[in-house]
C-alpha cells in the first residue's frame, strides 16, 4: 500500500521536475554578463547619463599587476555610456549597444559628477538600495567635472579600474586618514540620520588627458593618472561645496575617522615655524560631548593620540624628556589648527557633515525634540562653538636617539 | 505469508515453489533408496556412489554416497573408507543391521561431525554440504560422517578496505572461517552464532552473531523474523539479504552496513550491533546502522584519537563536497555570481567564453565520463588498466579543455568530487550520493541555492524518518543524545569512551572501568595505586 | 510514525514557529515606530508572549495534552467544537497561507526574481506536504538539526560585522513614550502569541505537563534571538536607515566582508532561512491539518494534506497576490485576529474548564 502510494507521488512528482527543468528563468550564464566594476552618473539636459564599466574577460583582467600592462591589445573593460529620464531606462538601453547584460553585483565604485551631485542624488540612492543585484558597499566618489571621463581612464599595477580605486580609497583612509572611503550605504545613512549631510571624497585626473588606450599604459610616468582630490559635502542630497584635503584631515579628528596619520609638524616652535619634523599618529580616539551654554551649543571635542616620531630636521636630543613634551605641544596645536580651519569652512558650507546632531540627540533629546520640532538645526547649527583638546603622546622615537644634525654638528 | 512474498512476481509459475517436494523418508530397501537418490540428482559427474559389503559385518551392504570436490578425499578414505573396510574384529558373527549401524555409528567413525539422517531431504541437503553418506540395507535410517574439505580461497587482506595500522586479514567466502575470525576475537561466553539455510535452491548458510546481553533483543527478534521471511530460490551474495530485510523501501540510503573486514564486525558486535555472515561471499552485514556509521572506518580506533578525529570531520566535508560540489558550482555559476569573489568570477568568465555548453550540460557530459570512466575501470581486464588511466586523464583533462568542450575550473569541479567520494569509507552511502548528485544538479540548474536548500530539505526530513531496524537513522544527532556524541563527528580517546553508545535500543551498559586516563602517580616515593585492569577490549 | 516530541525538542519546534518569519519582518515594523528602543518593544512583547505562553500551557495542563477539539467538545458540547474548530481552521489556513506568501515573496525579491511564483510554491508546498507527512517527529528532529545549525552562522555573522558594529547608533534609549512602544510592540506580540500552535501539538508531547515550560523556553530562545539579530542590524545602520530596507536582517548580512573575497554573504544566510521558513511551514501546515483532523473527526488525516494544501496555495496565490495587502494585514489585521485566537480561545478553555469542575464538584456535593 505504502510503496504504492509513495510511486504514486512519485510520478506525480516527476511533471514537476520536468517542468522545473524545461524553465530556468533566473539562469544567466557566466558568458552572457557584463560584469560592470565601476559605475558613473552625470545628468545632462535634464536627463541621467550613466557610464558603466564593463570587464572584459578575455583580456585576463582578474589578475591584479596584470602580465605586461598594455602589451595585450585588447583593453581590460570597455565603458558603455547611455541616457535615460530614469536610471534604469538608461541602464536597459545598454542593452541597444552591449552583448551583454549589465550585471552590477560586483561593481565597486560608483562616480557621481558634480552637475548630477548639485542636481539631487535620492534617485540614485534609491536604486541602489532597491535594485536586487546592486550592492550597497560600493565606494562613492564626486568628479569635479565628467563623472564618466574617469571611468576611461587605465590604471597601471591593474586592470580592473573599479576595483583598483577601491584599493586606493581603502588605503587611503587606512593609512593616511584625510577621510575614510563613503560606501553607498554610509552614504545614506548620514544622509538619513539627523545631520542631513555627508561628504564623498572626490576622484579626479591629474592630467589634461585621458589614458583609454591600451598602448598608452606601457610607459612608466602616465602624463594623467587617477588620483583622489578632496572632499565634496553634500547636505540633503545636493552639493554644497568642497573641503580642501587639510580641512578634510582636520574633519577626519573631529569624526574620529583616524586610523593612521602622518602629521608635519614644527620641531621646535620656539626656534622656528618650519615644519621639519614627521610623526605617525598610530592610535587616535575623538569624544565629542555637547554642553549647552545659554544660548547655543558647546562642543567638547577632546582628541587623544599616540604614535611614532619618524622624521627629525633640527638639532635635538630625542633623550631629553622636556624636548619630546615640546614637541608633543607642537603637534598638538599643528592638530588644533587643522581642527578649527576644518570647522570655518565647515560652518561656513552650512553642513553638518561632523555629525554634531546625531550628538547632541544621544546625549540631550529633550533639547533635541525641541529642535526638530522648530526645524532650526541649522540656525543652532551656526551657533555651535568648538572647544578641542587636543593631548598627542609621542610614544617612541625610532631607532635613533639623536638626530642626524644634531650629529653632524658636533 | 509466502503469498505475500510471492505478490511482486510476474511470471505465472513460482520456481521456488515447485522445487519443494514432500518429503520422502527411506526405504528400508537399499536398491529403492539409491533409485530415489539417483532420479532426485540424477547422474551428475561428481557424484560418487560407491556399494561395498564387508565380511565382518555379516556381508551387511552399504553404500558411500558423496560428492568429489566437495569432499576432502583423504578424511573420506581415512576417516569412512579406511575404518569399515578393514575393521575385522567382529568375526562370523552375524550382528543384525541395527546392531551394525549403531556399532558403525558410535564407534567406527573416527570423525567429528556424525549425524542420522530419516528423510531423503535432510541426507541429500548434508551431501551438498559435503558429508558422506552410509545407506544400509534393511534400515530406513542413514549416517552422514562430515568430510566435507573443497577448495576455499585463503585468507587474504580485504581488496576494498584497506587500513595502513590494523589487521589485514579480511573475511573468505566460507561461513565457517568467518564464524572462526569473530570467535578468535571475542573469546567470551556470550558470543551467539545463529544458523539459518535461506535460498531453496543455493540453500545458502546465514550466521547472525551477537553478544547476548548487548544486543538489543527487540532487534535480534526483527532481524530473525525478517530472516524467516525471506523466500527465495536464491541467495549468492549479501547483497540480497540486505535488500530483502532492510528498512525503508524507496530509499537512496544504506540502512546496513557491509564489510570485508572481521575487526569491524567485531568493533560493531560490540556496540551492539548484529552481524550477518553469509556463506559464499567475504562481505558480512553489520545492522542496525545509523548514518554516522557509515562514516566510521575500523581504523579510526586503531590511530590516535586526535587525527582520527579529523580524518573524520574531513570525511564529512568531502561527503558534503561529493554530493554538492557540482551543484554548487552550477547554481553559484549561473544564478548567484554575486558570492564569487570578483576575481574569481572574471576568470571563470574568461573560461567559460568559448565553451558552448550551458553549464549543467558541460557539468553532466563531464560526470557521466567520469562515471563510465569508473565503471570501464571496474570492468577493464587488469592488462589494460593502465590504458584506461591514460584515456581518463585525457577526456577529463587538459585536451578536454583545449578542445574548447569544458572549462578548466569545470575538470576541477568534477575531479575534486569524484575524488571525494572515495574518501568516505562506505561505498554503500558514497554511491547512493552519486545518485543525488546528479538530482542535485538538476534542482541547482533550476532553481539555485534555493533549490539545493529545497532539496537538503527533502532529504533532511527522508533522512529524520528512516529507521534501520527500530533505531533512528539520525541517531544520536537527531534525535540528539549529547552524550552519545563521543564518536560521531570526533572520536575521543579510548579512554574516555566508558560507557557502550546506544546507537540501537540496546541497554546502556558499561564497556570499561571509569577513570582510565593515564596519568603519573602524584608523588613520586609514594607506591603506585592499583592499576586498572587492562579491558580486552576489540576496536569499538 | 507518530512518536512523541520531547520536551527541548518542542521548545525547539516553537523556536521555529516564530522567529524565520519574525526576524525577517519584524525589525521593519517595529523600527517603524520605536527606532533605537526597539529592544525595548521587543522585551514588552516577550512579557506579552510568556503571559500567553502559561495560559496556553495551562490550558494543556489541563486537559493533560488531549487533542484540544476533543476535549473541548467533551466538556461542552459538539456545536462548539464544532464551530470553534471551523473558525480555527480558517485561522490557521490563512496563518499558513500567508506564511507561505511572505516566504515567496522573500524568495523572489532576493534570489529567484523572474520564477513565477506558481511554481515556487507548488514546490515548496510539494516538499512540506511530504515533510508533513513524514510527521511532527521528523519534523521536530531536523528543527533541532536547524537551530543547531545557527551556532555556526552567528559566529560568522559577529566576525564580519564586527568592524562595522557601533554601539552609539543605540543612543539615545528612551527616546520613545510609552504609547509609541505599546505600539511598536503590539505586532511582536501578535508572532509571540503563535506559541499556541502548542495547543495543537499536545498530543504530540512526550510530557503535556511540561508545555508551560516548553513554551517559555521557546519565547525566550526567540527574543534572545530577535534581540540580537535587531540589535546588531541597529548597530550596523543605525535607527534612520533601517527604515528603509525591507529585510534589515539581511541587508546586515549584505555588508559582511571578511578578507578581500568573502563578499555578499546574504546568500548564504539566505538559504539557512530558507530551511528554517521550510520548517516553520510544515508545523503551520501540520497544525492546520490537524486542526481539521480534530474537527471533522477523521481517524486518518493523511488523504486531506494535500487537499488542504491545495487550498492554501490558492489562498496564497490568489487573496494574497498584492503585498501592500499582505503589508497591512501584518500591520494591523493581524493583531486582532491572533488575539483572538491565541489569547481569547486557550482563555476561553480555561475558563471553561473551571466552570465544568465547579460543577461537576457541585454535582459531587449534591449526588
Amino acid at each position: 500500500m505504502n510503496t504504492q502510494r509513495k510511486a504514486l507521488c512519485l510520478i506525480l512528482c516527476l511533471p514537476l521536475l520536468s517542468a522545473l527543468l524545461s524553465g530556468c528563468w533566473d539562469d544567466r550564464e557566466l558568458n552572457e554578463l557584463g560584469v560592470t566594476s565601476g559605475s558613473a552618473y552625470d545628468w545632462e539636459n535634464n536627463e541621467w547619463k550613466a557610464t558603466y564599466q564593463v570587464i572584459n574577460p578575455s583580456s585576463g583582467a582578474s589578475g591584479m599587476g596584470g602580465s605586461g600592462g598594455g602589451s595585450t591589445s585588447s583593453p581590460p573593460f570597455v565603458t558603455f555610456t547611455v541616457k535615460g529620464r530614469t536610471i534604469m531606462e538608461a541602464i536597459e538601453r545598454t542593452n541597444l549597444t552591449s552583448t551583454r547584460e549589465m550585471f552590477f553585483s560586483h561593481s565597486r565604485i560608483t562616480v557621481i559628477g558634480e552637475s548630477l551631485a548639485k542636481h539631487g542624488i535620492n534617485q540614485l540612492i534609491d536604486m541602489f538600495l532597491r535594485k536586487q543585484d546592486a550592492r550597497e558597499t560600493v565606494y562613492v566618489f564626486i568628479s569635479k567635472g565628467e563623472a564618466g571621463d574617469i571611468l576611461d581612464q587605465l590604471m597601471q599595477l591593474t586592470k580592473n579600474q573599479g576595483s583598483g580605486i577601491q584599493l586606493m580609497i581603502e588605503q587611503e583612509s587606512r593609512l593616511l586618514s584625510y577621510y575614510p572611503g563613503t560606501r553607498l550605504f554610509e552614504l545614506a545613512m548620514s544622509l538619513a540620520s539627523e545631520s542631513g549631510s555627508a561628504v564623498l571624497p572626490e576622484i579626479l585626473l591629474t592630467g589634461p588627458g585621458i589614458m583609454d588606450e591600451t598602448s598608452e599604459t606601457g610607459r612608466t610616468d602616465l602624463p594623467s593618472r587617477l588620483a583622489l582630490g578632496r572632499l565634496g559635502v553634500l547636505k540633503g542630497e545636493k552639493f554644497v561645496g568642497w573641503l580642501s584635503q587639510k580641512q578634510a584631515f582636520g574633519l577626519s579628528f573631529m569624526t574620529d575617522n583616524i586610523e593612521t596619520a602622518t602629521i608635519a609638524f614644527a620641531s621646535q616652535p620656539r626656534k622656528s615655524d618650519k615644519l621639519d619634523a614627521s610623526f605617525i599618529l598610530q592610535n587616535s580616539w575623538t569624544n565629542v560631548h555637547p554642553v549647552w551654554a545659554k544660548d547655543h551649543f558647546i562642543m567638547d571635542i577632546d582628541i587623544k593620540g599616540s604614535g611614532v616620531l619618524t622624521e627629525l630636521g633640527s638639532v635635538m636630543d630625542l633623550n631629553d624628556r622636556k624636548a619630546i613634551s615640546e614637541m608633543e605641544a607642537s603637534l598638538e596645536r599643528q592638530v588644533l589648527d587643522l581642527v578649527n580651519n576644518s570647522w570655518t569652512e565647515v560652518k561656513k558650507l552650512g553642513a553638518d557633515v561632523t555629525g554634531f546632531a546625531v550628538r547632541v540627540h544621544r546625549s540631550d533629546r529633550k533639547r533635541w525634540k525641541q529642535i526638530e520640532k522648530e526645524k532650526s538645526w541649522d540656525s543652532v547649527f551656526q551657533e555651535i562653538e568648538i572647544r578641542p583638546h587636543v593631548s598627542f603622546q609621542i610614544e617612541r622615537t625610532g631607532l635613533s636617539n639623536k638626530s642626524f644634525k644634531s650629529v653632524q654638528q658636533e | 505469508m509466502p503469498q505475500n512474498q510471492q505478490k511482486g512476481r510476474k511470471t505465472g509459475k513460482d520456481p521456488v515453489e515447485t522445487s519443494v517436494p514432500a518429503p520422502l523418508p527411506l526405504n528400508s530397501s537399499l536398491e529403492v533408496n539409491l533409485q530415489e537418490i539417483g532420479k532426485r540428482i540424477g547422474s551428475s559427474s561428481d557424484i560418487v556412489i560407491r556399494n561395498f559389503t564387508n565380511e565382518s559385518l555379516s556381508s551387511l551392504s552399504l553404500t558411500f554416497i558423496y560428492i568429489d570436490g566437495l569432499v576432502n578425499a583423504d578424511s573420506v578414505n581415512q576417516t569412512v573408507l579406511q575404518p569399515l573396510m578393514e575393521n575385522v574384529t567382529l568375526k562370523g558373527d552375524s550382528i543384525t543391521a541395527e546392531a551394525a549401524f549403531s556399532m558403525i555409528k558410535d564407534q567406527m567413525l573416527p570423525v567429528g561431525g556424525v549425524k542420522e539422517g530419516k528423510t531423503l531431504e535432510v541426507l541429500l541437503a548434508m551431501l551438498f554440504e559435503g558429508y558422506t553418506l552410509i545407506l544400509f540395507e534393511g534400515l530406513q535410517v542413514a549416517l552422514a560422517a562430515d568430510t566435507s574439505g573443497w577448495e576455499k580461497r585463503s585468507i587474504n587482506e580485504p581488496t576494498s578496505q584497506g587500513v595502513i595500522r590494523g589487521p589485514k586479514e579480511g573475511f573468505t567466502e566460507s561461513l565457517r572461517t568467518g564464524t572462526s575470525m569473530l570467535r578468535r576475537r571475542l573469546k567470551t561466553t556470550d558470543l551467539r552464532i545463529e544458523e539459518y539455510k535461506i535460498g531453496q535452491r543455493t540453500q545458502t548458510g546465514i550466521a547472525i552473531i551477537y553478544l547476548k546481553g548487548i544486543a538489543s533483543e527487540q532487534v535480534l527478534t526483527e532481524i530473525r523474523r525478517r530472516l524467516d521471511a525471506i523466500n527465495t530460490d536464491a541467495i549468492l551474495e549479501s547483497n540480497y539479504i540486505e535488500e530483502f530485510i532492510q528498512d525503508g523501501g524507496l530509499t537512496p540510503f544504506p540502512t546496513i552496513q557491509n564489510t570485508e573486514r572481521p575487526d569491524a564486525v567485531a568493533g560493531g558486535i560490540l556496540e551492539g550491533q548484529i552481524g550477518i555472515i553469509i556463506d559464499g561471499t567475504p562481505f558480512a552485514l553489520l545492522a542496525p546502522s545509523t548514518f554516522f556509521n557509515f562514516f566510521q572506518s575500523s581504523e579510526d580506533y586503531y590511530q590516535r584519537y586526535d587525527i582520527s578525529s579529523f580524518l573524520r570531520l574531513i570525511r564529512y566535508g568531502a561527503f558534503f563536497v561529493s554530493m554538492l560540489l557540482p551543484a554548487l558550482y552550477i547554481a553559484v555559476t549561473t544564478f548567484h555570481q554575486e558570492m564569487l569573489p570578483t576575481t574569481l568570477l572574471i576568470s571563470l568568465a574568461a573560461q567559460r567564453e568559448g565553451v558552448p555548453l550551458p553549464a549543467l550540460a558541460e557539468a553532466l557530459l563531464m560526470e557521466l565520463t567520469f562515471d563510465v570512466l569508473r565503471e570501464a575501470g571496474v570492468r577493464m581486464p587488469r592488462t589494460i588498466g593502465p590504458a584506461i588511466s591514460i584515456v581518463g586523464a585525457l577526456v577529463l583533462g587538459q585536451a578536454a579543455v583545449q578542445a574548447g568542450l569544458v572549462s578548466a575550473a569545470m575538470v576541477i569541479v568534477v575531479s575534486f568530487t569524484a575524488i571525494s567520494n572515495f574518501v568516505i569509507p562506505s561505498l554503500a552511502i558514497a554511491n547512493s550520493i552519486r545518485l543525488i548528485r546528479f538530482v542535485m544538479m538538476f534542482i541547482a540548474a533550476s532553481l539555485g541555492l534555493f533549490g539545493i536548500m529545497s532539496f537538503m530539505m527533502v532529504l533532511l526530513i527522508h533522512m529524520a524518518g528512516l529507521r534501520s531496524f527500530g533505531v533512528p537513522y539520525l541517531s544520536p544527532v537527531a534525535p540528539m543524545i549529547p552524550r552519545y556524541l563521543k564518536d560521531i563527528f570526533i572520536r575521543v580517546p579510548l579512554w574516555s569512551m566508558t560507557m557502550r553508545p546506544k546507537t540501537d535500543l540496546g541497554k546502556e551498559t558499561r564497556r570499561q572501568g571509569p577513570n582510565q586516563k593515564p596519568q603519573p602517580v602524584e608523588g613520586a616515593n609514594q607506591p603506585a595505586p592499583e592499576q586498572p585492569k587492562p579491558q580486552g577490549e576489540g576496536p569499538a | 510514525m507518530n512518536g512523541k516530541i520531547g520536551t527541548t525538542q518542542a521548545a525547539m519546534l516553537i523556536v521555529n514557529t516564530i522567529l524565520p518569519t519574525a526576524t525577517v519582518v519584524l525589525p521593519i515594523i517595529i523600527s517603524t515606530y520605536a527606532e533605537q528602543d526597539a529592544p525595548m518593544a521587543i522585551i514588552m512583547s516577550t512579557l506579552a508572549g510568556l503571559l500567553i505562553a502559561a495560559i496556553v500551557g495551562t490550558v494543556i495542563q489541563n486537559n493533560n495534552g488531549a487533542p484540544f477539539l476533543d476535549w473541548v467538545r467533551e466538556k461542552s458540547s459538539p456545536v462548539v467544537s464544532t464551530i470553534l474548530g471551523l473558525l480555527m481552521l480558517q485561522f490557521y489556513l490563512d496563518t499558513t497561507a500567508t506564511i507561505l506568501r511572505e516566504f515567496v515573496n522573500f524568495i523572489k525579491d532576493n534570489v529567484l526574481i523572474n520564477t513565477p511564483v506558481t511554481v515556487l510554491v507548488i514546490l515548496i508546498l510539494f516538499i512540506t506536504i511530504y515533510m508533513v507527512r513524514q510527521g511532527i517527529e521528523s519534523i521536530a528532529r531536523v528543527n533541532t538539526l536547524v537551530i543547531l545549525l545557527y551556532f555556526v552562522f552567528v559566529p560568522l555573522y559577529l566576525f564580519g560585522l564586527f568592524s562595522d558594529l557601533n554601539v552609539h547608533n543605540l543612543l539615545p534609549m528612551f527616546d520613545h513614550n510609552l504609547a509609541e512602544l505599546t505600539l511598536a510592540s503590539l505586532t511582536p506580540t501578535t508572532w509571540m502569541s503563535e506559541v499556541a500552535v502548542l495547543l495543537f501539538l499536545a498530543p504530540y508531547l512526550q510530557y503535556p505537563q511540561r508545555a508551560r515550560i516548553i513554551g517559555w523556553t521557546g519565547l525566550l530562545f526567540v527574543s534572545v534571538l530577535m534581540m540580537f539579530s535587531l540589535i546588531t542590524a541597529l548597530m550596523v545602520f543605525g535607527p534612520d536607515f533601517i527604515k528603509l530596507s525591507a529585510y534589515p536582517g539581511f541587508s546586515t548580512v549584505g555588508i559582511i566582508r571578511i578578507g578581500r573575497f568573502i563578499e555578499k554573504l546574504d546568500i548564504l544566510f539566505i538559504s539557512y532561512w530558507v530551511l528554517s521558513i521550510y520548517l516553520k511551514f510544515a508545523i503551520f501546515l501540520f497544525v492546520t491539518v490537524e486542526c481539521f483532523k480534530q474537527t471533522f473527526r477523521v481517524s486518518s488525516s493523511r488523504p486531506f494534506i494535500g487537499a488542504l494544501g491545495l487550498l492554501i496555495a490558492l489562498e496564497c496565490l490568489f487573496t494574497w497576490q498584492s503585498s501592500a495587502k499582505l503589508n497591512i494585514y501584518n500591520k494591523e489585521g493581524r493583531f486582532v485576529v491572533f488575539f483572538l485566537f491565541n489569547v481569547l480561545v486557550p482563555l476561553g478553555a480555561i475558563l471553561l474548564y473551571r466552570v465544568h469542575k465547579s460543577r461537576s464538584k457541585r454535582k459531587g456535593v449534591e449526588t
